[in-house]
């Protein structure tokens, strides 16, 4: 880990160099792509893609560009975390939950209370933010890794409360008190009300969270321009010299978890209020996942990065529940990946060897194949790790070509065929591929790193 | 309040199989640190992996026990299967995850660990197709084996993993102490760079330290299911946590640290669990573990280390 | 009263003694210079002085008051400024950004001006980039409008050299800590940062405490020159005073050396 990467950065600056120079239509694509997306770049699109559907949109359309707002929220309240501050938040999605538990406990009927909503989402807001400083002052001493282990254990605990909370002792009273509704959640969450109107119909919903993330982004981008800005992308960079500077280390800290925390508070509240009910399920690891996947697909801490990420995520797991939708973004993407990694062969053999079998698949699916798929799967990992030792070209070639057949094989035979196990499997390795690849995102600048 | 309290032996007693087992992976996670200062957060995935394994080779054996195969010979076949499995896991893990990521960002390690631990969980659901799976212990041991010692119980499951737990950490201080691999582990800790500039072939040696810590992994989770009975796709998350407390408590990097933390954990586990309430037994092995990091980050055996400017 | 009052400063690693019982004073708009053999405790005292580590023992006084164990953020809001021998920029940051992030708290406007955009933030904003602008033009072109935007980790080694120098200058300390300012430049450029580490106590009315191992640097500079070794101080004076003095000449050519009044002891290698 602590090896001094001595030229590092030298051949960080050279790499930049060496892009510009290529001249042909691909050097001008990466420049392009290189470029962090600027707010209008990112925005207009969006607001297109928002506009059309609101527009032309079915229920199950809005509800997707909804959880994309949704994400899109928090993707930036992490990003603020993650990439400007520099702090390894793993429990992120806790705040999302406390403020979604908070908003219903004050508006259902869980606990009779139905609290208007410039009351209810302050609270909200607030119980989030309580739980970020919370876990902030303690987590203030601890550095990158710790601090990670110790958010995602609190994570796991605010999942274990809401699971347990359902019956709650209160000795005095000598009875117990069902707080969260356990596995079951909370049901029956009032709308969000306001001078007497409240969303009804999706279309509504849509505009409500559309706007909350254009404020979000609004607000943020300003507070990304501030000083406070700059300070937290100076702790990011150095603690040390940050410190040395003048800059309050702690209060940075802790500024930057509790902004993080206030927003995904409001983006829980809104969850919840748009759901009608919260469940423990909603706050599983698979959210963090999928949030942590968005910010790096976008370049970690850039606040439109962030949304192309959350609109990202939030589509391409629902083109994954169709078969054949799935099966062109699969072969499709994975072709793509391989052309941007400059494996040529390898593309050719997916784009021919996943149609031979794909119709090959479609023709046999009364044969029970399971095991072997399962047993493909296996084998999948071990052939990837043996790759980088079969040095021989035409041997690399044949293990590359079995390893897509068997890819191919088993995403036909297994992953096709469970797409809510697909997706979450999917997701975790893109995540890591993500890592490995591009950790600066798709139009994240590279970094340098000291380490 | 009586009542719990005069189950204290016993609990006590569970205590020190909970802590076997704690300790078991916590070795995972110090060897790992002590070798790379990695946080190898995917070792509790490791660990249900290991689980299921042994659960697997269990159901194959089943007829076969049925018909008078000997209880150890089975419990040999799942300890095996489960380390060897675990063991090649580990050692894809290391190779196919962490190593790219080794000089990259700060933070990818982890994130790279939450995508492994996810992956495996999906992964094990896919390949197991089913949830919860029970484990049919009484094939290996009858339950009614086992020894009393006043009020206190202990079957011969909880003395077996004690005893398993044991042998494998007298195993493991063996190796790292008085072997050639293990000196080369000590020294790639020390300083990976002089170390492979002296020939320490420092990438095998990290390979075989991820198989090292895996295979114990693995092994704890066949000695859980064999306890527990059960074994189901998410145990590693709270299992990996605890197995990182313990060996934060005895001191990240430290073997004996990472006995005495698991024992420690085990123990205070148990008791809470009986003296305050099941419902609130992991919460209170997360207290410990932030309580453990803010007062004594180093842990009991570890070395306090001087940031440098 | 001076500035800077180090009383008996003691800080000990474990078993290891790095400093026993240094003391010395730092006047206002004097240039000190700490030179010594290496290992002689020189970056330590500057680390306890900027708050990088409590003293095991000693008094520091910046202006009579303690800050001894104070956090390096307290005291540089105090006026205390430091570069890093090691060299601590905020890489991924531009070169202006570098300066003015130091701004935050240290600016006439809060957050929610910045927010909502404020003239009185604009200003503010306009002001702190002009200081920005006015510090890095110290190093003329080498830090020119050219480079505002390029990230740190472009630049070349001098020239991190030289913006961690106009980064510190950007809290407006009092007392300026300056940790071997001239590793890594060649003759010409030594020469270059002389010319402006002499120039800056006047025109910023700052001291400035030096670490160095160049003693050309050294001699054109110090108003004072202080000679650590084994973490106390042997010799105090002028660069002619302490450069003619035995113990010095022994400390940094072993006890066998003999004695060459006239002669400058040798730069240490780096």
């Amino acid at each position: 880990m602590n090896t001094p990467t001595i030229g590092h950065e030298e051949w960080a600056v050279e790499l930049e160099a060496r892009r510009d120079w290529r001249r042909d239509r691909w050097g001008w694509l990466q420049h392009q792509a290189r470029q962090a997306p600027s707010a209008a770049l990112v925005g207009l699109p969006l607001a297109l893609a928002l506009a059309l559907a609101l527009l032309f949109g079915n229920d199950y359309i809005l509800r997707v560009a909804g959880t994309a707002c949704i994400y899109g929220v928090l993707a930036m309240g992490l990003t603020l975390v993650v990439g400007q501050a520099g702090l390894l938040d793993l429990g992120y999605v806790a705040y999302f939950g406390v403020g979604a538990y908070a908003y219903a406990l004050l508006a259902s009927p869980q606990l009779g209370l139905h609290t208007p909503i410039w009351l209810a989402l302050p609270a909200a807001i607030g119980a989030a933010m309580a739980a970020g400083l919370l876990l902030g002052v303690p987590g203030l001493r601890l550095n990158d890794d710790y601090l990670g282990i110790v958010t995602l254990g609190f994570g796991q605990v605010i999942v274990l409360l809401a699971l347990k909370l359902d019956r709650l002792a209160l000795p005095w009273a000598g009875a117990t008190l069902d707080l969260t509704g356990g596995p079951n959640g909370i049901l029956g969450i009032d709308p969000p009300r306001l001078l007497g109107w409240a969303p009804a119909t999706q279309g509504h919903w849509l505009l409500v969270l559309a706007a909350t993330l254009l404020a979000v982004l609004a607000l943020a981008s300003r507070v990304v321009d501030a000083p406070l800005g700059q300070a937290w992308r100076a702790l990011r960079e150095d603690p040390l010299a940050a410190a040395a500077m003048g800059l309050p280390v702690t209060r940075l800290r802790l500024l930057a978890v509790s902004s993080g925390a206030a927003i995904a508070g409001l983006a829980g509240a809104l969850f919840a209020g748009w759901q009608g009910a919260i469940f423990p399920v909603n706050l599983d690891l698979s959210l963090l996942l999928t949030l942590y996947a968005a910010i790096l697909i976008g370049g970690l801490g850039s606040l439109p990065g962030a949304l192309v990420g959350a609109a990202l995520l939030a589509a391409l797991p629902e083109i994954l529940r169709d078969p054949a939708l799935g099966r062109a973004l699969v072969y499709g993407g994975g072709a793509l990946a391989l052309i941007l990694w400059r494996r040529w062969p390898g593309a050719a053999l997916l784009a021919a060897g996943g149609c031979g079998i794909a119709i090959a698949a479609s023709l046999a699916t009364q044969a029970d194949v399971t095991l072997a798929g399962n047993l493909a799967l296996v084998a999948l990992p071990i052939v990837l790790a043996a790759l980088p030792l079969v040095r021989r070209p035409w041997q690399r070639l044949g293990l590359q070509a079995f390893t897509l057949v068997l890819a191919t094989f088993a995403w036909e035979t297994r992953l096709a065929a469970e797409p809510g196990l697909a997706r979450p499997l999917l997701l975790g390795v893109a995540l890591i591929a993500m890592l490995i690849v591009r950790p600066h995102g798709l139009f994240g600048r590279q970094r340098v790193t000291v380490v | 309040m009586g009542d719990s309290l005069s189950h204290l032996p016993q609990q006590l007693a569970n205590g020190l199989t909970l802590g076997a087992v704690y300790a078991l992976i916590a070795l995972g996670y110090s060897l790992v640190y002590g070798v790379l200062r990695l946080l190898n957060f995917a070792h509790g995935e490791v660990y249900m992996v290991g689980a299921f394994i042994g659960y697997g080779v269990l159901s194959l054996l089943d007829p076969a026990l049925a018909a008078g195969l000997p209880g150890w010979l089975g419990l040999t076949a799942m300890l095996l299967a489960a380390m060897l499995g675990c063991g090649l896991l580990g050692a894809l893990i290391e190779r196919l995850v962490y190593r790219p990521l080794r000089h990259t960002h700060r933070l990818a390690p982890l994130l790279g660990a939450l995508g492994i631990a996810f992956v495996l969980q999906h992964g094990v659901l896919l390949l197991a197709s089913a949830r919860h799976r029970a484990i049919h212990a009484e094939l290996i041991l009858p339950a009614a084996l086992g020894f009393e010692l006043g009020s206190v119980r202990l079957s011969a499951a909880r003395l077996l993993v004690i005893g398993i737990a044991l042998l494998l950490l007298a195993a493991l201080s063996l190796l790292v102490y008085r072997t050639r691999m293990g000196r080369a582990l000590r020294a790639i800790g020390a300083d990976p760079e002089a170390a492979a500039m002296l020939g320490v072939p420092v990438e095998r040696v990290v390979s075989q330290t991820f198989v090292l810590g895996s295979a114990l992994a693995g092994a704890a989770g066949v000695l859980v299911g064999l306890v527990f009975t059960k074994v189901w796709h998410l145990m590693g998350v709270a299992a990996g946590l605890k197995g990182f407390t313990a060996a934060v408590l005895g001191g990240i990097g430290s073997l004996p640290g990472a006995l005495l933390g698991g024992l420690l954990l085990g123990i205070a586990e148990s008791v809470s669990t009986g003296v305050i309430s099941p419902t609130y037994s992991d919460l209170i092995v997360f207290g410990v573990l932030i309580v453990a990091l803010l007062v004594r980050p180093s842990g009991l055996f570890g070395k306090r280390a001087q940031p440098k400017v | 009263m001076s500035l800077l009052m180090c009383d008996q400063l003691t800080m000990a690693f474990g078993g290891l003694q790095v400093l026993r019982g240094l003391s010395f004073a730092v006047e206002p708009g004097q240039i000190v210079a700490l030179i010594g053999p290496n290992g002689a405790g020189k970056t330590t005292a500057l680390n306890l002085i900027s708050g990088l580590g409590r003293p095991t023992s000693g008094a520091i006084r910046l202006e009579g008051r303690s800050i001894a164990g104070l956090a390096p953020a307290a005291i540089s809001q105090l006026g205390v400024a430091r570069n890093f021998q090691s060299l601590r920029l905020f890489l991924n940051m531009s070169v202006l950004e570098n300066m003015t992030a130091v701004g935050y708290r240290r600016a006439r406007t809060n957050t929610l001006q910045a927010v909502l955009w404020t003239p009185a933030f604009r200003r503010d904003a306009a002001l702190w980039r002009a200081r920005a602008e006015e510090l890095l033009g110290l190093f003329g072109s080498r830090l020119g409008p050219h480079r505002y935007d390029q990230p740190a980790y472009s630049l070349s080694y001098a020239n991190r050299r030289r913006l961690e120098i106009a980064r510190a200058l950007m809290t407006r300390p009092k007392l300026l800590l300056l940790d071997e300012p001239a590793a890594g430049m060649n003759p010409h450029e030594t020469d270059e940062l002389a010319a402006l580490i002499a120039a800056l106590p006047r025109r910023f009315g700052l001291a400035i405490l030096l670490i160095e191992h160049d003693m050309g640097l050294v001699e054109r500079v110090a108003d004072q020159v202080i000679v650590l070794d084994h973490g106390a101080a042997i010799a105090v004076g002028s660069f002619a005073e302490v450069t003619a003095d035995h113990q010095v000449i022994a400390a940094y050519l072993g006890q066998s050396a003999r004695a060459a009044p006239d002669e400058p002891p040798e730069e240490e290698a780096p």
